[in-house]
C-alpha cells in the first residue's frame, strides 16, 4: 500500500544501482500492507492511529528552511546535518581525508560502492520500504582498516516541515581494526510529522563502534526508527539511546553478532510524559561462538504516558559460549502511566549464560522515607531517586556534550514535574 | 503546651503493619541527655524509632510526641527532620545512584545553607571518624558493610543541625575501634552541641562510652523500668526474665 506519489524520479535524480534499489523498494511498498494489530511486532503499539494520508514525503531539499536548535550546533565544524531526510550540512566532507575516511552522500562515494552495498539492509516491512523509496540520499560514514577517528561524528537529524514524512538513512561501514564514535541528535519542529530513520552499521573485524542517540522530537512527531548492527569477529559495539520526545516514538535495535568473540552493549534511558508513547524493540542475535551482549534499558513514565519494551535474545545452535543479558526497569510516576515490559529468550544451544529481568514499579517508599528522614522534601527526594535510578545508564555516557544535554533535559523534566505538583 | 526544650513522648500507642506494638510509652529527653532503651527482641524498640520519624507502615493510635513544644505527629517525615530530629536506622536503606554529597547538597539547599560549606564540613568530620574520602562518592548504602553504613550515618548526624538523635542499634556492624570512635563522637555532640540522644541497643559496649543518663527497659510495648546507667549492667547479667509476664 503506497498512499504517496509513485512518480518520483525527477525529485531524486540518483543513478544505478541506487535508482534500481529505489524502484524495487517502491514496487515492494505498493505490495506491502501497513502494520495491523494482529502482528506480534506491533503489539501494544498505537501505530494504527497514524494518519498517513495527512502527510507527504519530503520531495524537495528544504535547505532554505529554518533549522531546529541543537546542542550539537556548538560543534559546527564537525556537524553533519540531515533535514527532512536530505543531507543539508555544508561541512559534510571535512572529515573525509587522505586516510580514506569518507563522510558524505553514498552516491558521491564513487568506486567502492559495491563493497559497501553488500552490507545494506534489504527492506522487509512497510516502514523499511517507505524509507528505501523516499530517502533522498544516503549518508555514508566509511572508516577504512586501521583508522581510529579521534573525534566523534555529530549528526543532527531534524524534521523542519510540518506535515512531512522524512526518511533519513545512515550507513556506517567500519573496516578492520578501526574505531569511531557517532552521536545523533533527533529533533523536529512542533508540527505534525513522521520520521522513519534507518541506520545500517557494519563493524569489521576487531573494530569498535560507539553509537549514541538523543531523541528529543517535537510533541506531535511520530517516529519509527530502526538501527541494524552487524558485528564481525572480535568487534564491539556500544549503543546508547536517550528518548524523551515525540508523540509516538518507536525504536527498533537489532544486533547481529555474526563473528566469533563479538560484543554488543546496549543501554537506554527514556522518560515519558503527558500522552507520549515510547516503544522499544530489541533483538540480540548470537550467531557465533563466544559472543557477548548486555542490555540495560531504564525508563520513567509520568502523566498518561506509555512505554513498551519488548526484547528478544536469540542464540543459534552454533553460538556456544554465549553470554547474554537483558534488563528492563521502569518507574511509574503517576497513576495513569503505563509500562509494558516483555523480555524473551530463544536459546538453541547449551553452554550459554543468559538471563533477563524486567520490573515495573513506583518510587520506592523506603528510599523516599530514608531521604525524607534527612530533611529533604518529598518532591526533592523523588527527584533524587529518579536521577539516581537513571544514573546506572547515564553515568556510562562518556561524551561531555551529550552528558550535559541529557542532564539538562532530565533536570528540565524533573523540575517542571515538581513545579506542576507544587501548584 | 510549653516551649520547654524537650523531646516528649507521652502515652504513645502504635501499630506496625496493623499489629499493636506500643502500648503507652512515656519518655522525656532534654538537650544533652542520653537515654538508652533496652529490651528483648520484639518488645517494640525499633517500632518506637520508626514511629518517631513517621515511617510508612507504622501508625500512632494514641498518645503524643512533641519536640520543643512542636507537635511532631502532625508533621511529615522531612518536616520532622527539619525540626531537628535525626534517625539512624538499624538497616540504612540503599538508594542506588545517589551519593552522600548529592544528599547533603539537597539538605543544605533545603536549610538555606551553602552546599560548599556543608561538603567541606562533611569532609572534615569524615576524617575525624576515620572515613575514607572515597566513601563519600559511593552510592548511598549500596554495597557497603554494616559498619560503613553506620559510620556514614553518624557522619551525617554530626554535620546535621539535629537536636535529637534516635539511634537504632548504631553499634551493630561496627568493630570495636569504630564503635569507640562513633560513640565518643556522639557523646561529645551530646555534651558540646546539646544533642539529645535516644539510643536503642542490646549491649553495654556502646553504653560504656555513651554514659546514658537514664536506661529504660521496654517490654511488650511498655517501659517497665527506668534507672541509672548501672541498670544496663544488671540487665546484661540477669536478662529480661523478671519483666516477663
Amino acid at each position: 500500500m503506497n498512499p504517496f506519489p509513485n512518480q518520483i524520479e525527477d525529485f531524486f535524480p540518483d543513478t544505478a544501482p541506487l535508482s534500481e534499489a529505489r524502484n524495487s523498494a517502491l514496487e515492494q511498498l505498493s505490495k506491502t500492507e501497513f502494520p495491523n494489530p494482529g502482528q506480534e511486532v506491533w503489539k501494544y503499539s498505537k501505530i494504527f492511529d497514524l494518519d498517513l494520508e495527512s502527510l507527504t514525503p519530503s520531495l524537495k531539499n528544504p535547505s532554505d528552511k529554518k533549522t531546529e536548535p541543537s546542542f550539537l550546533d556548538l560543534e559546527q565544524s564537525e556537524l553533519v546535518e540531515i533535514t527532512d531526510g536530505w543531507l543539508t550540512g555544508q561541512k559534510v566532507s571535512t572529515l573525509s581525508d587522505s586516510s580514506g575516511v569518507y563522510v558524505g552522500s553514498l552516491a558521491n562515494m564513487g568506486a567502492d560502492l559495491a563493497h559497501i552495498e553488500k552490507h545494506l539492509s534489504k527492506p522487509k516491512d512497510f516502514f523499511d520500504c517507505l524509507n528505501h523509496s523516499y530517502n533522498p540520499e544516503i549518508l555514508l560514514i566509511h572508516v577504512p582498516d586501521g583508522v581510529t577517528l579521534e573525534s566523534p561524528i555529530y549528526i543532527k537529524v531534524q524534521s523542519v516541515t510540518a506535515g512531512s514524512v522524512a526518511c533519513p538513512r545512515i550507513v556506517v561501514n567500519l573496516g578492520e581494526n578501526s574505531e569511531a564514535k557517532i552521536i545523533e541528535h533527533h529533533l523536529s519542529n512542533s508540527g505534525e510529522s513522521l520520521s522513519v530513520p534507518i541506520l545500517d552499521a557494519h563493524v569489521g573485524q576487531s573494530s569498535r563502534l560507539m553509537h549514541r542517540v538523543v531523541q528529543d522530537l517535537g510533541e506531535k512527531t511520530w517516529q519509527v526508527a530502526k538501527q541494524n548492527f552487524q558485528l564481525e569477529k572480535d568487534s564491539c559495539v556500544e549503543i546508547f539511546a536517550a528518548a524523551f520526545g515525540g508523540d509516538y516514538a518507536r525504536s527498533e535495535i537489532r544486533c547481529e553478532l555474526k563473528g566469533r568473540g563479538s560484543e554488543a552493549y546496549l543501554s537506554a534511558a527514556y522518560f515519558g510524559n503527558e500522552e507520549q508513547t515510547l516503544d522499544f524493540r530489541t533483538f540480540q542475535k548470537h550467531e557465533a561462538p563466544n559472543t557477548t551482549s548486555k542490555l540495560l534499558f531504564k525508563g520513567a513514565l509520568d502523566g498518561d504516558s506509555r512505554s513498551i519494551y519488548s526484547g528478544l535474545i536469540k542464540v543459534l545452535p552454533e553460538a556456544v559460549g554465549t553470554k547474554a543479558q537483558q534488563t528492563n526497569r521502569n518507574i511509574k510516576l503517576s497513576e495513569n502511566a503505563w509500562a509494558e515490559s516483555v523480555p524473551n529468550l530463544e536459546i538453541e544451544t547449551n553452554d550459554v549464560v543468559c538471563n533477563h529481568a524486567s520490573t515495573v514499579s513506583g518510587i520506592d517508599e523506603e528510599q523516599l522515607f530514608y531521604l525524607e528522614s534527612k530533611g529533604i522534601e518529598t518532591s526533592a527526594a523523588e527527584r533524587l531517586i529518579i536521577a539516581g535510578f537513571f544514573d546506572e545508564v547515564t553515568s556510562k555516557v562518556d561524551d561531555p556534550l551529550l552528558v550535559k544535554e541529557i542532564d539538562s533535559i532530565m533536570t528540565e523534566i524533573l523540575q517542571s514535574r515538581f513545579r506542576d505538583q507544587g501548584e | 503546651m510549653t516551649n520547654e526544650k524537650l523531646l516528649n513522648i507521652e502515652g504513645l500507642c502504635a501499630t506496625a503493619g496493623g499489629k499493636k506494638v506500643l502500648n503507652g510509652v512515656d519518655i522525656q529527653i532534654k538537650p544533652s541527655e542520653v537515654h538508652a532503651i533496652m529490651g528483648p527482641n520484639g518488645s517494640g524498640k525499633s517500632t518506637l524509632a520508626h514511629v518517631l520519624m513517621g515511617r510508612p507502615g507504622f501508625e500512632v493510635t494514641s498518645g503524643s510526641i512533641t519536640i520543643d513544644g512542636l507537635d511532631v505527629l502532625s508533621l511529615q517525615t522531612w518536616e520532622r527532620a527539619q525540626a531537628g530530629m535525626f534517625i539512624v536506622l538499624q538497616h540504612p536503606i540503599e538508594v542506588p545512584g545517589v551519593k552522600i554529597s548529592d544528599l547533603l547538597t539537597e539538605v543544605a539547599v533545603a536549610s538555606e545553607l551553602d552546599p560548599q560549606e556543608s561538603l567541606s564540613s562533611l569532609r572534615e568530620e569524615a576524617a575525624n571518624l576515620g572515613i575514607d574520602e572515597s566513601l563519600l562518592d559511593r552510592e548511598l548504602n549500596v554495597d557497603l558493610s554494616g559498619g560503613e553504613k553506620k559510620r556514614n550515618e553518624t557522619l551525617q548526624l554530626l554535620v546535621s543541625e539535629a537536636k535529637y538523635a534516635i539511634l537504632d542499634e548504631i553499634d551493630s556492624g561496627l568493630d570495636v575501634d569504630s564503635l569507640a570512635l562513633v560513640a565518643e563522637r556522639i557523646n561529645r555532640a551530646a555534651k558540646g552541641d546539646r544533642l539529645g540522644v535516644l539510643a536503642i541497643t542490646h549491649f553495654n559496649r556502646l553504653l560504656d562510652i555513651l554514659k546514658p543518663d537514664q536506661v529504660h527497659v521496654l517490654v511488650d510495648g511498655r517501659i517497665v523500668e527506668t534507672g541509672p546507667a548501672e541498670l544496663a549492667l544488671q540487665l546484661e547479667k540477669d536478662g529480661y526474665q523478671k519483666f516477663s509476664k
